[in-house]
């Protein structure tokens, strides 16, 4: 039991740091170039200080379904 | 048909049954927890929904989530984008959150209930609060607004309730929210984002709003009630850890160390902190620069709340105005709408912030989807758990303490009167806990209002918390407008759910010192016979007893902790705090023999 705690811990931490180098060369090497070149391209979305209109679709159970 | 509203995953998740259109059952999960605005999953908060329905998994007919996950994950992979190459950290946190859990959370619903894909529903979150305003009211015919931090994109949106149908016409989207340039002052001021907000508003009436014209240098506004924030004094946006940056402090000077002790002129210095500091003038100078900067945001809140309130009336045409979302528990700014706009009639639901949406996602499926009836209408808090006699027969005996047996309710109330008379402090759990932060006479700690010294002895012997935080006063409706100014109270929904903050009458503050605010206001709940006859009977006791049908009413926890929920709970804290009797349903238990 003690061992296994022990590799439970361990594992964790090795974990943890995998995620954040496979995290950071995704940002870096993805994200940023990605981000760079849209900015290049098009204006950053900053959404202006207006009332946006919303859909006024009437509500349904088909659109409910969906997470988006 | 049976309808399950869930929120979670980012603060207070909680869980709700409704049941042919009728809310049957809601909590917050941290109440199950233990773990204050709990945001996992709420599986003990839907195990006792199933249980006060009679229901089990498969007995559902739909579950209702409060927002649309993959919107919200496209909103924050947008802001990562725009923000390169700062948004590093936020990246790899959000990351890590929605990979693992969040973008799951069809799944995670479908293992925990074991039912099918397409009974699973997503509703966005300002709808989600929104229905949980308007379906929940008395309304017919309402205009809505909804104002939190942020949801998927949207951070405040209009909309108009008619009938059972409500809808959202406008929002005004990521970063520019009232919600987060709160949380930004209120980590400012030493508080913890999303939990502290409500004492930078207690801490705002001992300061002058002096630094009023540097807020506005934070955010502009349009004489149709939207506004938009100066992004370049901002942090929330890029970073994981800080929500303003230097440029903010180049402005405001350097943040308040948290946990600081906090005292001004005005609120002299307490016994408790100790001895006197030999720089106390230095000190006092210091928090009141801070206390300045907190009723400076809090004034220009009021003014961005009572702006986006008349925009809703006038594109609504209506008096009536819903509101939800974490900005409604702004008690201050929802007295203003009534008194300064055309709003005659206000209702905010008693769990205004996520946990309450939970509520309104199923309202908004049961009504707006599947065409149940409307019948939500929430006119008490009162829809958690509720434990009976052998719980509370255990409590007592494990506890070991005096006890009475079980009072008959004449007795229970005379022998309650004479002890919050006398000066004790009471803990007081009877019936099933209150949904939302608000503790409303069914899981408090009272105390005599009437008495100045209660206010400091329920602040450091009982709570623990920070000496300028106010007390809030319970009043049986009917007598509310004889300490109040407030007009035709029984109207004023949201003083049921103490989500007002009214001046108490000139004439009353020397009779309610305990609960008037330093400014002369209070934020008041209204009791009702219909709603709580038990306590709507002790405080007209009281009032027999003493002339004075008022108590000081605050939520029964100790400082950091939710407030209970079990008598096992109650007697715990009651425990470890320093109150003098506690009420478990019909039993009184007290601290010493003494006190018996």
């Amino acid at each position: 039991m003690k061992i296994w705690n022990q590799w439970r811990r361990l594992s964790h931490r090795a974990a943890a740091v995998q995620s954040h180098v496979v995290l950071f060369t995704l940002y870096t090497v993805v994200v940023i170039p990605v981000a760079t070149v849209t900015r290049i391209n098009r204006k950053a979305r900053v959404e202006a200080p207006v009332w946006h209109p919303l859909p006024q679709d009437a509500p349904s159970l088909e659109s409910a379904r969906s997470q988006s | 048909m049976n309808i399950l509203g869930l929120s979670c995953f980012f603060h207070d998740a909680a869980a709700s049954l409704v049941v042919d259109g009728a809310v049957v059952a809601a909590a917050e999960e941290e109440r199950f927890s233990r773990i204050k605005h709990d945001f996992a999953f709420p599986e003990r908060a839907i195990a006792f929904c199933l249980r006060q329905g009679g229901l089990t998994g498969a007995d559902l007919d739909y579950v209702v989530f409060f927002e649309k996950p993959f919107l919200k994950f496209e909103r924050i992979l947008a802001s990562v984008m725009t923000t390169v190459p700062r948004s590093g950290g936020v990246f790899r946190q959000a990351m890590t959150a929605w990979l693992l859990d969040k973008l799951w959370v069809k799944n995670r619903i479908r293992e925990s209930l074991r039912i099918a894909a397409d009974r699973i529903l997503f509703v966005p979150h300002h709808l989600s609060h929104a229905a949980s305003a308007y379906l929940c009211s008395p309304f017919d015919r309402a205009a809505i607004l909804t104002v939190d931090g942020v949801g998927e994109w949207s951070t405040t949106a209009i909309g108009r309730g008619e009938g059972s149908a409500c809808a959202l016409t406008d929002d005004i989207r990521f970063p520019h929210s009232i919600g987060l340039l709160y949380s930004a002052f209120t980590a400012f001021l030493g508080f913890q984002v999303n939990e502290g907000e409500y004492k930078v508003m207690g801490m705002a009436p001992y300061g002058t709003p002096r630094y009023v014209d540097k807020v506005w240098r934070l955010v502009r506004t349009s004489p149709d009630g939207s506004f938009e924030l100066d992004l370049d004094y901002f942090s929330f946006h890029y970073s994981a850890t800080r929500t303003f940056n230097d440029r903010f402090v180049a402005l405001f000077g350097p943040p308040r160390e948290p946990e600081k002790p906090f005292f001004t002129a005005v609120s002299g210095y307490p016994s408790y902190f100790g001895a006197v500091p030999g720089n106390l003038g230095e000190l006092e100078a210091e928090n009141q620069h801070y206390a300045d900067i907190a009723a400076s945001i809090q004034v220009v809140t009021e003014e961005l709340v009572l702006g986006l309130a008349r925009a809703a009336q006038r594109r609504t045409g209506a008096t009536a105005l819903c509101m939800a979302g974490g900005v409604a528990l702004n008690s201050v700014a929802n007295g203003r709408i009534l008194r300064e706009t055309p709003i005659t009639d206000l209702y905010v639901q008693p769990a205004a912030g996520d946990g309450g949406a939970a509520v309104g996602a199923a309202l908004y499926a049961a009504t707006s989807l599947l065409g149940e009836p409307r019948r939500g209408l929430m006119e008490h808090a009162y829809w958690g758990e509720a434990h009976g006699g052998a719980a509370v027969a255990d409590a007592v005996r494990d506890a070991g303490l005096p006890a009475t047996g079980e009072l008959d309710e004449d007795a229970l109330i005379a022998r309650v009167v004479e002890l919050l008379a006398g000066g004790s402090v009471v803990g007081w759990a009877q019936g099933r806990f209150e949904f939302g932060p608000r503790a409303l006479g069914n899981r408090s700690i009272l105390a005599d209002p009437r008495r100045a010294e209660m206010k400091d002895i329920v602040n450091t012997k009982i709570k623990f918390r920070e000496p300028y935080r106010p007390f809030a006063p319970s009043v049986p409706v009917e007598h509310a407008a004889r300490y109040f100014a407030l007009d035709d109270p029984a109207r004023q929904m949201p003083a049921r759910f103490m989500l007002l903050v009214t001046p108490v009458r000139p004439e009353a503050r020397e009779t309610l010192p305990a609960v008037t605010h330093v400014d002369g206001s209070a934020r008041l709940q209204t009791v009702f016979e219909h709603t709580n006859p038990r306590y709507h009977r002790l405080l007209s006791a009281f009032g027999d007893a003493t002339g004075v049908p008022v108590l000081l009413n605050t939520s029964f926890n100790l400082r950091g902790e939710p407030v209970v929920n079990t008598p096992a709970e109650a007697m715990s804290t009651f425990r470890r705090s320093g109150m003098d009797a506690l009420v478990l349903d019909r039993t009184i238990v007290f601290a010493t023999k003494e006190g018996r």
